[in-house]
Parts: structure tokens; sequence; C-alpha cells
């Protein structure tokens, strides 16, 4: 009988045990891993830490923290300073200044109030560090708040700099130009659509972005206007890749479209179907341009016509963008082989799998 | 198998009612909890008729005397007790089991919500792929909605709050004190309150506080604003916005179906039914044969069967006659309904 007492607690308790383990799924959010390359290394942000990898050979050589923490989760890349300093956020609220020859923390800034999906950019001696807590946050190398500039929706996509003004698309559906000094605001564009990736800024002051609801716009930078857009009526998750006055970018709904700068009313250059959604943004090689996409597939287009010049497929997804230096690309994808590095062609050099927290 | 047949479909109607009612995720979450409610309205009137039953029971002229003569032996009168709960066909779980169910419910919920809002880029990209064909087309039918996928990442901001993450209300003069330097957690206060006020209202008075159900009810109401205060403190304040909605339409269904029970929020007033401890007192030899039943003429039957219809007097000085009946599917009903009487 002492069974049935007990009874009502022990059922509170699986109840309780199975909601939050049922809720574990959700509640834990993660995303794709991201990297950086800066110099011969890589550093990459994969949910238990940021790794440093060689770029050469895709050796582990360290990584932070030392030990996974449940409490620190890394999905943005990282940013590196001039002084080699490694700038991450990470899924709980915190950015940390990393000391790249110990792969130890130099400090952390801990006011945010929610997770740093996109990566930070350090321009000069400040880093800017998007944050989902609506918050744009500028620190300086020292992880001191220098000021903070609040939008009306999380943040997930890395501004741009000039060096005088900051442009911090923003799921509100507004591209804010702040000034980088201060925090202040410059102005504020509607742009009809989310815009969750960074977006393309020219040395003669056009911004290039896209949205969520399928357009891509072409903005001046000094007065916010928008002068030309594009309607793919396809959601854009890419940074466009511009070259000789021509566009590239991918959609959702697994296309990639060239458009030429100088002709927008007419009809885009090219537009090729790869079949699967294109997440990660393309990457200018010297016979074409590459895009990764959901279904695990590497496709090299060429530029005048969009016609295929190779490609390779994985097993696993590919959302990160591609990171190319000198005649090496490097691909992050959700598999076991979290980082792959190819030659030109297309011959695999090395992978790397990194220790998941169990 | 689970995504298809309740989480994506959950984030569909959300997403739906969040297009129609023009793009407030907080209200689509408590439009969407009506429905819920109003789905599971039969499981909760489930719940009541189950309590009923026990209430019944406690009644029955046999479990009185058990109480009684097995009082300084608390393992015999549960066998005792357990040996009525099948006599009398009274499942005494069969009140707590309804709201068992609406668990995963809610656990459905709560990912169909972290699905909608999609609070990484890794979310959105699959939130998008489930969305369903017709509410891409949902413009035709209601002009004024948009592109569904003109609208994603969803809107997630809410009052103060971002639904898709914890709720804190910060203030600047509270940055770097302890525990509430972080900000303070008003949705998680709130659903402690609100999930405490609805055990202490819906709880029917036990007739016999040492019973298994009345301390099932006691731990219940003890255990549960505390799990739900820290499910709402540490997992999106979304899912907290659904269990105050939650709780207040309980409130507001169990007033209408006339089972509140208010007295119950003043501690100093306790419902304590006494006609059955009146009735201990003062047994009646025979009381089927003393059964001028003034409420319920049905109600007189042998009580020494399985209880299929039971009289008793109330020892109270106001005389009231309880008549409780059980149908042939055992649910039980009490004539008098509010179980207590003023002496």
């Amino acid at each position: 009988m002492k069974n049935l007492k007990i009874l009502p607690s022990v059922i509170v308790i699986l109840v309780a045990a199975m909601l939050l383990s049922g809720c574990a799924g959700g509640s834990l959010s993660t995303n794709w891993s991201n990297a950086t390359i800066a110099k011969d290394m890589i550093y990459i942000s994969n949910q238990s830490g940021v790794f440093a990898v060689n770029l050469s050979d895709g050796s582990l050589l360290k990584r932070f923290p030392e030990k996974a923490e449940a409490a620190k989760s890394f999905y943005a890349a990282p940013a590196v300073a001039a002084d080699g300093t490694i700038v991450v956020g990470d899924f709980t609220n915190s950015i940390y200044g990393i000391n790249p020859d110990t792969m130890s923390q130099k400090w952390v800034f801990s006011e945010a109030h929610g997770r740093f999906v996109g990566s930070p950019i350090i321009t000069g001696s400040t880093v800017l560090a998007p944050c989902s807590d609506h918050y744009l946050y500028a620190l300086n190398l020292e992880g001191k708040l220098l000021w903070k500039y609040k939008t009306g929706e999380p943040l997930w996509a890395s501004p741009v700099s000039d060096g005088k003004w900051v442009y911090q698309p923003g799921i509100d559906r507004n591209l804010h130009q702040i000034d980088l000094a201060t925090g202040k605001k410059g102005w504020i564009t509607s742009l009809g659509g989310a815009a969750v990736s960074s977006p393309l800024l020219t040395k003669d002051g056009m911004i290039y972005l896209g949205t969520t609801s399928g357009v891509l716009l072409s903005i001046d930078a000094s007065s916010g206007k928008i002068l030309h857009q594009y309607n793919t009526r396809k959601a854009i998750w890419t940074t466009p890749v511009l070259k000789d006055e021509i566009l590239y970018f991918g959609t959702q709904a697994g296309s990639v479209i060239a458009v030429d700068t100088r002709r927008w009313s007419e009809a885009p250059l090219w537009e090729k179907d790869l079949g699967s959604a294109v997440i990660g943004s393309g990457a200018l090689l010297s016979d074409g341009v590459l895009f990764p996409t959901q279904a695990g597939q590497l496709v090299v287009l060429g530029l005048t016509n969009g016609e295929k010049v190779r490609s390779w497929s994985f097993n696993p997804n590919l959302y990160a963008n591609p990171l190319v230096n000198g005649d090496k690309v490097v691909v992050i994808s959700t598999g076991e082989k979290v980082m792959m590095a190819f030659d030109s062609t297309g011959k695999e050099l090395w992978s790397a799998a990194f220790v998941h927290p169990k | 198998m689970w995504d298809t047949l309740i989480v994506t479909p959950f984030a569909n109607v959300l997403l739906f009612i969040y297009l129609v009612i023009g793009q407030n995720f907080g209200l689509a979450i408590v439009l969407f909890t009506i429905l819920i409610r109003a789905i599971t309205h039969p499981l909760m009137v489930k719940q009541i008729k189950g309590s009923q039953a026990m209430q019944d029971m406690q009644k029955d002229k046999r479990w009185i005397e058990a109480q009684e003569k097995y009082k300084g032996d608390r393992e015999k009168l549960a066998q005792e007790q357990m040996r009525l709960y099948k006599e009398l066909g009274v499942n005494p779980f069969s009140s707590c089991l309804p709201t068992l169910i609406q668990f995963p419910i809610i656990i459905g919920l709560y990912q169909s919500l972290t699905a909608t809002l999609a609070t990484t880029p890794l979310e959105l990209v699959k939130l998008s792929d489930r969305i369903y064909p017709f509410l891409a087309n949902l413009g035709s039918i209601f002009p004024w909605v948009p592109d569904v996928f003109s609208i994603l990442p969803l809107k997630s901001s809410f009052l103060w709050m971002d639904l898709g993450m914890p709720e804190r209300l910060h203030f600047a003069f509270l940055n770097g004190l302890p525990l509430i330097g972080g900000g303070i957690p008003v949705l998680a206060i709130i659903v402690m309150i609100t999930t405490y006020m609805q055990g202490k209202l819906m709880a029917t008075p036990s007739t016999n506080p040492g019973d298994q159900s009345a301390q099932m009810t006691k731990m219940m109401n003890l255990y549960m604003p505390i799990l739900m205060g820290w499910i709402s403190l540490t997992l999106a304040s979304g899912l907290a916005i659904y269990f105050i909605a939650s709780n207040l339409i309980g409130i507001g269904q169990y007033a209408l179906l006339g089972k509140v029970n208010w007295r119950a929020l003043i501690p100093s007033f306790k419902a304590e039914p006494k006609v059955a401890v009146k009735a201990v007192e003062k047994p009646e030899p025979k009381p089927e044969l003393k059964a001028p039943v003034k409420l319920a003429p049905k109600t007189t039957l042998k009580s020494t069967k399985p209880v299929k219809k039971t009289s008793l007097k109330s020892g109270g000085k106001s005389g009231k006659t309880l008549g409780t009946t059980r149908g042939k599917n055992g649910s039980g009903k009490n004539d008098i309904g509010d179980h207590r009487t003023n002496s």
C-alpha cells in the first residue's frame, strides 16, 4: 500500500521528466557550424567549442574551451583581430576573446540576453556583434562595451562597415545604418522582408542584399535609398557574390541566379536549378562560382551561362558558406566529416571530424 | 511520425492564425490555446466526472465505515479502500488521467512553438519545409494575408518579451544584483500563480482528507505550480503565454460548468464537507429505509450493493439529504453538486 502513496509523486516526476525530455529536443536549439580562415588556420565553431585547425592538413591543434562545457555552445563563425585574438559569440549570451596561441580565454562579455547566431566582425579596433536579443553590440578589443544599438527583432546577419558607418540588416525587415563611433542611428530602410544574411558592400557605396521574402535589393549606402530590386519570390539566404558587375546568389527554392547590375529591369542573365535549397553563399573560383546545396552537393557553375562546370556530392547537408583560400576550398557539413578541403578540381585533400558533446 | 502527426499540423495551425490575425504571435498563441482547450474539453468533462465519482464514493456507507474501523491501521485501511474502488468500479486515477493525457499535447505544442518561432537559421530552414501548400495560397482566400514565405521568420516580439526566448523583465537598476540581476521572470511567476489558482479552484473538496485522491490532489497542487514555473523560467516564453492562457481559460471553463470552488482560494475558509463526518458520528442503522429523498427521487437503492444509487441523510443541522447516482457507465452525478452543507 505504500506504493499507492508514493504513486502520485512518481507520476508527477515521470510526467515532468517526460515533458522536459520531450522539450529538450526543441529547447536546445542548434545551428550549423561555421568557420573562418585566418592566415594558415581555420577556426571553426562546432557546437561544443571553437577548434583551431591547420589549413594545410586539417589537423586539430587546440580547442576552446579545453573541455566541452554544457553552458557553452558555438555556431557563429569567429572573427580574428589584427593581433590574432579570436572573437566569437556563443548560444548562451556571451562573447569571448580567445588567445590564438593557447586557445584560452582573454576576456568575456556577458551582458547580452540572447544567442549570438550571426558572426561578429572587427572593424579597426571595434568588435561588432549582432545578437538575438535585438541588439548590435560594439565592444573594444578588451571586451568592454562601447555602445549597443537596438533593433525591432533578433539579429542573425553579420553587419558590414565602411569604417565610418555600420550597416546592419535585421529580421525586423529593416537595414539600419549606424554610426560606428557613437552607435547613433543614421538611416533605416525598410526591406519588405527579413534579412538573415550579411549584405555585400562595394567600394563605390552600393549595398546588395537579399531577403527571405525573395527580393534582391540594391541600396545606396549614403542615403539608404533602394535603387533597384529584383523579385525572385523565393527566400534568399545567401550574400550575393559580385564579379564584373554581375551578382550571383542562390535561393531556398534551389536556384542560382545571375543578375546584371547594369540591367535590373531585364530578365536575369541566367537561372540554374540545383534541385535543392541553396543556403550557403557562393564562392568565386577561377572557372566559375561554387554553391553548396542543402542536399549535400557542391556545384561549380560557369559565370557566363550558368552551365554546370563540375559537381560532387556528399551525404550530409551543406548550409555554411564555403571558404576559399588560394586553390583550396573548405566545406563545412552536418555529417561526421565536419570539415573537408578540396583542391580546385574537386579532389578531397583532407577531412576533419570533431568530438561532439555527449 | 510524431512530427508529421503533431508538430507539423500544430505549426501550420499556428502559422495560419498568425497570418490571418495580422502577424501577432502572442495573440496567435492565445487563440491557439483556446482552440486546444475546445478540442480537449471532453477530456476535461471526463476529469470532472471522475472527480465526482470519487466524491460520491467517499459518501458511501462502507467507505465511511472502513474509515472508522481501520482508523489506526493505515495499511488495512488502504487495502479496504482498494477493495471498494474495485467493487464500486471507481478508478482513483480517473480524475487525473485526462490531465496527464494533455501532457503530450503540451509537448507537441512546445515543439511546434519552437519550430514556428524558428530561433535559429537551421530551425527556419526546417520550418520552410514544414509549411503546407495551402498556407502558401492563403492570399487567394484572405486578400489581406501576405505570402507565408515573405513573413518568415515570424516576428517573435510580444509586449516586452521575445517569445522564442525565456522571459525576463529587465530593469537597469537591477543589473549586477544576484539572482534578479538578469531580470525578473514575470511570466514564470504568473504561471505559478495561475497554476496554483487553477489547482485550488478546480479541486473538489474531499470528504476525507486522508484518502488517496485528496493526497494526490494536494501533491499535484503543490508540484504543478513549481514544475510549470520552472519550465516557464527556462524555456521559450511563448510556452509560458500558453500556460497562462490555458490556466485562465481552464478556470473559465470550470466556472461556466459551475464547478469552480471559489472559496478554496481563501485560506481561512476550509471547504470541508461535514456531511460524511456527521454521518459517521451518528450513523443511521438503515439509512436506505429512511429515504425521503427530496432532491432526486431515483436515488433510493440499497447501498449494500455495488453503488448504483445511494442515499444518505445528513446528520447536520440543516438536515439536507444527499443523493448520488451512478449511471451504467460508472460515472457519478451528485444531485447537490457543491458537496457542502452548512451546519
